[in-house]
């Protein structure tokens, strides 16, 4: 992470599209990484407060915010799977390409 | 802990009742999901363990490497057991919360309620140790490399 920061920082400097480019997937990355410990520490203090005060409307918030959580990285791995099948599809693509050029 | 909390104050609203559901849904999902993976590294277990010990056996790998896996392989099987029955225990948790909170809430069965939040506490628990134990492999793995480069630094400053 801090690797990716210092390298998206250097890259722009350099003053290329290619900067922006870093730039803009390192903050979809910190977001992707921000959201589900976000909705994890919600859920956890949330339902800490329920049970030691009996507040109901915080209990109630506190699930929302665990099923807020599973629904993010449900949907995350969805996408990344079907990422994985798109790039397979491409590399054999490629493969094949390849081997009916030679 | 300190249990002032009152049971007549908390009640289940319609509300957590649908979060539940879609929780439930996801979980038995990453079950499903735990299960295949399971599944899959297990396959790969049965080739990767006689590559391990071919490679060892051929010395094509670097010496150090190549000793400690001729070595110490069963080490290196048990320990991929290990976190494979680490990643099956995780999804088993999450199939007995989803089916549990499903009969709790179908059936309004107490018992199945209590189960599901124990079996998702037991999900929690194992993901944390196993959290703590990769943390603490990473910094242990940084301490050898720190010294190992250290030692390495030092022979090349005889020369």
């Amino acid at each position: 992470m801090l690797g990716m920061f210092f390298g998206g920082l250097m890259s722009v400097n350099s003053g290329t599209a290619e900067g922006m480019v870093v730039v803009v997937l390192l903050f979809l990355y910190a977001a992707l990484l921000f959201f589900p410990a976000w909705y994890y520490y919600k859920f956890s203090t949330l339902t800490k407060l329920a049970i030691n005060t009996g507040d109901n409307n915080a209990l109630e918030d506190g699930f929302d915010y665990l099923k807020r959580f599973y629904k993010f990285i449900g949907i995350l791995v969805i996408v990344v799977i079907a990422l994985y099948v798109l790039f397979l599809i491409f590399g054999i693509a490629m493969l094949t390409n390849m081997r009916s050029t030679f | 802990m300190e249990s002032n909390f009152n049971n007549g104050d908390l009640r289940v609203t319609p509300g957590m009742e649908t979060n539940w559901r879609i929780t439930s849904k996801w979980a038995m999902f990453f079950a499903v999901l735990g299960f295949i993976v399971t599944g899959l590294y297990l396959l790969s277990a049965l080739a990767i363990i006689p590559a391990l010990r071919m490679m060892a056996a051929m010395g094509t790998l670097p010496e150090p490497v190549n000793s400690l896996i001729g070595s110490f392989s069963w080490v290196i099987v048990l320990l991929y057991l290990g976190a494979l029955a680490c990643v099956f225990l995780l999804a088993l948790y999450h199939l007995r919360f989803s089916n549990s909170i499903n009969r709790a809430l179908n059936f309004t069965d107490q018992n199945a309620f209590a189960n599901a939040w124990l079996n998702l506490r037991n999900h929690f628990r194992l993901y944390g140790i196993m959290t703590i134990t990769f943390i603490a492999l990473y910094l242990i793995m940084l301490v050898a490399v720190l010294i190992f480069v250290g030692r390495m630094t030092d022979t090349g400053a005889n020369y």
